[in-house]
């Protein structure tokens, strides 16, 4: 475990014996998903390995429970820690920790957070997991369903000023972070090397403008690609002349030390009862798996009383990589086991290569009824339109399944704070 | 007969009367020492929301709440938002570590005593709990 989590776990468990300067809160949600696909099976983002299936029962997919500790050293330093369980797989301290940070605020302009701090790559990344907080069951998957980071190991410093009636606010951060990919059934692990970026938010009137661009490196490739990469060192070494550029290939197919650029610019206006929300992401990265992806949605809420009504409209579209074989094994090798062992390699690619590609659309209609101060009820229907070889969002039987399909699904969820 | 019926409406009377309302305003308030004379509504909303924790001269304000019947009358005046929606809002600036959300307090009286404690605190309760040791920076009933 990092020192500097341990420091705030000795810290928070000093500070347990102190009054008001201790405090102690949580969120949560329990949910059930319905689904009438029995191809693809739905998940919240990529770090999920199951899917929801046609008559699949499961809570497990909604199901977060967060703990909160703070301790207010002195007017200028507090102390963090939340614990949240998702449904991680391997679930140990480290990967319950979702924050553990010293905040230093010596004056109103400017705060600085040391240890694990949220991740801002998009407006709701930081909150995606406070359910209380959203007014939709979930937060829309075209945009946030690739992007499964949720913290980030370092710093981040914020600026904020009003100047009249707005309030500015930027924040750069820098650290290193890693995150679950649920891959055919399997939990993998893919860290990041570092990530550094800016937020600029401008909040003014009855208006929120903010826009975020991030850059990641990533550390290591997933064991799955792992494998890949060794199979084509096989066939540069076996068949060279087949194939000259395997090296550079597999170099492009590698996740290690590959850079994705994220960025969104995000809205939303309140009018009386009404609320209009929109965003739109760009990813874009070096290497072949890292596809060049835009995404976007919109959202307006009619609120009254306890009640609020919505509908969102969500779109996410990369492009699409093709592998045209360099060869037919056959023409090469004369072994047949030899032959099915490099279809099989130039199978992996076809598939692997098309790992982070998302091609859908979704239309939702739902509604949040406040059935108390500290806890909400909220029913959403989404209809899914998944492009052909576009349900990477998806965990879908067969594995390599990829045909153009609608998937209706039906989210209920209670979210809680206390 | 007639005496009880005079007492009963003269209670009514009273009680109805626009003194004893204007005493049970809410009013936000802040330690007798801090130099602020007077915010704005959209100042007030500013810092209990979270959005700027700061008095008119850029000190940082320590704001408290209280979790008594007086909470939910409070940010109904104040923003016309039910406690649900506040809690909502809060909890994404709380559980995200944006700002540290206002310090609870479970009485009235525990407000006036942290008020009167603290040099850069602000808080609100009614009129009528107002002490010598803190001033009213704003009265939400003229809003309404």
């Amino acid at each position: 475990m990092k020192y500097w989590l341990k420091v705030c776990l000795v810290v928070a468990s000093i500070s347990c014996g102190a009054d008001n300067d201790f405090d102690f809160s949580g969120f949560g949600s329990l949910g059930y998903i319905s689904s009438d696909s029995d191809v693809y099976g739905y998940r919240n983002d990529l770090s999920q390995p199951n899917g929801i299936f046609e008559n699949d029962f499961d809570f497990k997919n909604t199901t977060v429970l967060g703990v909160q500790m703070g301790y207010v050293a002195s007017n200028q330093f507090d102390v963090v820690i939340q614990g949240v369980y998702r449904g991680q797989d391997d679930f140990d301290l480290d990967k319950a920790i979702a924050q553990a940070f010293l905040r230093y605020d010596p004056s109103v302009n400017w705060t600085a957070r040391f240890g694990r701090v949220p991740i801002s790559l998009f407006h709701y990344t930081e909150y995606r997991d406070i359910g209380f907080a959203l007014t939709w069951a979930k937060v829309p998957n075209e945009v946030y369903g690739l992007v499964p980071y949720r913290f980030l190991d370092g710093a981040d410093l914020t600026f904020q000023r009003q100047f009249g009636s707005s309030t500015f606010r930027s924040k750069i951060f820098y650290g290193t972070s890693k995150t679950d990919i649920g891959a055919n059934g399997d939990v993998e692990e893919v860290g990041v090397e570092q990530a550094y970026g800016l937020t600029l938010e401008l909040e003014h009137a009855n208006w929120l403008i903010e826009t975020s661009h991030s850059l990641i490196t990533l550390e290591n490739n997933i064991p799955s690609i792992e494998q890949l990469l060794q199979g084509i060192a096989f066939i540069g070494a076996t068949a060279p002349a087949a194939w000259p550029d395997s090296a550079a290939f597999a170099s492009d197919l590698s996740l290690a030390s590959k850079q994705g650029r994220y960025s969104s610019i995000s809205a939303s206006y309140n009018l009386n009862n009404w609320k209009f929300e929109t965003e739109f992401a760009r990813v874009r990265g070096d290497g072949i798996l890292i596809r060049p992806l835009d995404s976007a949605f919109a959202s307006l809420t009619y609120k009254f009383d306890d009640w609020s009504l919505y509908t969102i409209v969500a779109d996410t579209d990369t492009e699409h990589y093709r592998f045209i074989r360099p060869f037919t094994p056959s023409d090469v090798y004369s072994d047949p086991q030899t032959i099915a062992i490099v279809e099989q390699i130039f199978a992996g690619i076809d598939i692997t290569s098309n790992f982070f590609s998302s091609n859908q659309q979704t239309w939702s209609l739902g509604a949040r009824w406040n059935i108390g101060e500290n806890v909400a009820l909220k029913l959403q229907y989404d209809r899914t339109h998944i492009d052909e070889d576009g349900g990477t969002l998806w965990v879908s039987e067969p594995i390599n399944f990829s045909a153009e399909d609608k998937v209706n699904t039906l989210h209920a969820n209670v979210s809680f704070i206390f | 007969m007639k005496t009880v019926a005079a007492k009963f409406l003269l209670t009514i009377v009273v009680w109805l009367s626009p003194a004893k309302i204007l005493a049970d305003d809410l009013v936000v308030v802040v330690n007798e020492a801090n130099t602020t004379i007077a915010m704005s509504k959209a100042q007030v909303i500013d810092l209990f929301m979270g959005r700027y924790v700061a008095f008119p001269n850029g000190d940082k304000a320590a704001p408290v709440d209280s979790n008594d019947e007086f909470r939910a009358l409070f940010y109904q005046q104040l923003i016309g938002m039910s406690l649900a929606r506040v809690n909502a809002y809060w909890s994404r600036i709380k559980f995200t570590g944006r700002v540290r959300p206002p310090l609870m307090k479970s009485t009235t009286e525990d407000v006036v005593d942290f008020i009167e404690a603290t040099s850069n605190s602000i808080g609100y309760l009614p009129a009528s709990e107002v002490t010598d040791g803190m001033r009213v920076i704003y009265r939400l009933q003229n809003d309404n």
